[in-house]
């Protein structure tokens, strides 16, 4: 499912991603089966030719392997995060202590994956993390009959447009950059709600409601209960 | 090894008290003796110093002895309150001059020295003095036997007295020994109960060196533990980066394999599926192995117990977890609880538990068909002074003889599936380590629940 949403994806955008990995096995794992889902890949098997690639192009997303030779990822999070703050950073490391994983949380990564992964993942939480960038704004994004149109924000179904009010595509706008993951009731309020504006989370309900009844089949908004919602393209 | 252990504070106590008692009973003792020697001795002295005044009083009439001795006089001479004083004086023929007929049964000894001896006159007890004495008279000697006697009240009184006072004063030394003992073992023993209190106060799971002012003697036990507390810590550390090293070693290479099967074959290929479980299963057993020694209560570091909000950490924790449930077919609920809720935990154990209780739900609560039996519910309540983590599934449950044993290591209720068998009792090592406990149940399905104690100060470990 995620494979077939990042071949749409694929269609409209081109990436170019930087991969960072010291096992050859693993970078030209990963190279070959992000280069077959579309994205144009760089990767250097070090730290020194990684930061002097990130120095000379601009890259959509990096994906590093922390313990590399001679620079540590660390290192090279904190440099990248020096020069552009806004580069999507996705760490596959096999240091799996939590203390570990905060770090490099903490240092600015976006996302950690732990080894051994499947490749399918690493796929899943690139396109994630692409969707949530900013770099993806002045593109479509597609899910089934549904079109969403992130620079005009208009939001197409099939041929017509799906009327919503400014909540409703806020909180559309929200879990369908999440698809697939679940969001907190909470985090959707804050997500609508400015500072001086007051929202019961409980009103979320009606508007996902709402959302329901305006989408139809096209997308499917599972209620975790307890939790929030998690959009997906089909009831699991 | 000794088998029984002793309080050295009775050691202490005993060793210092039982020598002086029987030093203080011998030296009662050897004071009754010289008190009573010394009565007797005055008594007898003034007894003698009777029998003297009687001796000034014999002259010879007509070459035979007399005595010129009023009886009034003898009251006077003894001049005592109680008790009676006989008195006799015979020539050498044994005629009675003056004084008691029959009073002394005893023959008189010959010579000129007294004799003092106790002796009974009338069914009294007496004590007695007799010597001879020669009186020269125109050229002859004429000898005569004195005996003064006398009852013993006044001396058994005197002794009497002498003996309640010694009692008293004794008394008096014997408590004050003990209490002056008993105050010097207390006083003495004060650091070592203080490093006892300190050592009791401190949590079995903090390992930073004792920071005690020890006196002299204490100094090298304390120095002692600290040296143990450091190894302890080392060994912990040391158990940490083996741990981290296995699973940093191993993960690559486990990583490397599952790549390669990922791009050598098919997804449908039923070999790339057999490998893979394979490779899941042995990665599984791997991390639940390294889970199972980093939990154990000697090697775990507890530096990474925290204080972690549980509603913010279930509902990150559900929205991970919700995906897993899905993915097999479960629903899945949390149910928060209203309150804000803190425990001292560390989070990546915290979460390793709860994945070892709901990947057996997702394991066990299946129909007869493996269909998925309904929802996996986690929840926090709150009962009193605890706090109830329960993971609650809606299959089958176990059988109870079964219950009893789901925590033993290597235990599977089916033997079929996959798994360690390791799982619950991981679940117990971390709950053991988080001073929890752990309940499972037969509800509608089965319920394991994480009773935490509920404490707003427990901040500090």
């Amino acid at each position: 499912m995620l494979i077939a949403l990042a071949y749409k994806y694929a269609k409209i955008l081109v990436m170019d991603i930087l991969l960072l990995e010291d096992n050859e096995t693993l970078a030209n794992g990963i190279y070959q089966k992000l280069k077959g889902v579309g994205f144009i890949i760089d990767f250097f098997l070090n730290g020194e030719d990684g930061l002097y690639a990130l120095e000379s192009k601009m890259y959509d997303l990096l994906i590093l392997d922390l313990g590399l030779p001679g620079i540590d990822g660390i290192d090279i999070i904190k440099k990248v995060r020096e020069w552009q703050n806004n580069l999507p950073i996705l760490v596959i490391s096999a240091r799996d202590r939590l203390d570990q994983r905060i770090l490099g949380l903490d240092t600015g990564a976006d996302d950690y994956l732990c080894k051994p992964f499947e490749l399918d993942e690493v796929v899943a939480r690139t396109q994630a993390l692409l969707r949530r960038s900013k770099r993806h704004l002045s593109y479509t994004l597609t899910c089934n009959d549904l079109n969403y149109d992130t620079k005009n924000r208009v939001l197409r179904k099939g041929n017509s447009f799906v009327d919503l009010n400014k909540r409703e595509l806020t909180i559309f706008e929200h879990l369908i950059l999440n698809l697939n993951a679940i969001v907190s009731k909470e985090d959707i309020v804050e997500h609508i709600t400015s500072l001086d504006d007051d929202l019961n989370p409980t009103a979320v309900e009606t508007y996902i409601s709402r959302l329901r009844k305006k989408l139809g089949s096209s997308i499917y908004i599972k209620n975790v209960r307890g939790v929030g919602y998690m959009m997906a393209e089909h009831e699991e | 090894m000794r088998s029984k252990t002793t309080s050295l504070k009775q050691n202490l106590i005993v060793w210092v008290i039982a020598p002086l008692s029987i030093f203080t009973l011998l030296l009662s003792l050897f004071l009754y003796f010289y008190l009573q020697n010394k009565v007797n001795d005055f008594f007898n002295k003034r007894l003698y110093a009777i029998a003297q005044s009687i001796e000034q009083s014999i002259g010879v009439k007509d070459e035979k002895l007399f005595v010129d001795f009023p009886s009034f006089s003898i009251d006077f001479l003894s001049s005592q309150d109680k008790g009676v004083v006989y008195y006799a004086v015979q020539d050498a023929h044994g005629v009675v001059l003056i004084g008691y007929k029959n009073l002394f049964k005893k023959p008189i000894p010959k010579a000129h020295n007294k004799v003092f001896y106790d002796t009974v006159y009338d069914g009294i007890a007496l004590k007695a003095v007799s010597y001879k004495t020669s009186i020269t008279s125109v050229g002859k000697v004429y000898n005569a036997y004195i005996t003064v006697a006398e009852s013993m009240e006044e001396r058994d009184v005197n002794i009497k007295d002498m003996l309640s006072i010694l009692i008293g004063i004794l008394i008096f030394v014997a408590l004050f020994i003990i209490a002056v003992t008993f105050v010097a073992v207390k006083r003495g023993l004060l650091p070592l109960h203080s490093l006892n209190a300190m050592i009791q106060k401190r949590d079995s799971r903090d390992l930073e060196p004792l920071r005690f002012d020890a006196p002299k003697e204490l100094e090298e036990i304390v120095d002692s533990i600290n040296v143990l507390l450091h190894r302890s810590r080392d060994t912990i550390e040391y158990m940490e980066h083996f741990n981290a090293d296995v699973s940093h070693q191993l993960r690559t290479p486990i990583a490397e394999l599952k790549v390669k099967l990922e791009l050598l074959y098919d997804k449908n290929n039923e070999d790339y599926i057999a490998l893979t479980k394979l490779l899941d299963n042995m990665t599984h057993i791997m991390e639940q192995l390294l889970l199972y020694a980093k939990t154990n209560a000697n090697t775990i570091n507890f530096k990474h117990f925290t204080m972690v909000n549980l509603n913010k950490f279930c509902k990150n924790y559900s929205k991970k977890t919700a995906l897993r449930a899905y993915k097999k077919g479960f629903d899945y609920i949390f149910q928060d609880s209203d309150e804000t809720i803190e425990i001292n935990s560390d989070p990546i154990l915290l979460e390793s538990m709860l994945d070892n209780i709901i990947n057996n739900a997702l394991c066990y609560a299946v129909d007869d068909n493996k269909n998925p039996m309904g929802a996996i519910t986690l929840s926090i309540q709150r009962h009193e002074q605890a706090i109830w983590l329960c993971v609650k599934d809606e299959g089958k449950g176990i059988d109870e003889q079964s219950i009893h044993h789901i925590f033993d290591r290597y235990y599977r209720v089916d033997s079929k599936k996959e798994g360690t068998g390791l799982g619950l009792n991981i679940v117990r090592q971390i709950a053991i380590l988080h001073k929890a406990e752990v309940l499972v149940r037969n509800e509608n399905g089965l319920k394991v629940a994480i009773i935490f104690e509920h404490q707003k100060d427990n901040h500090t470990i």
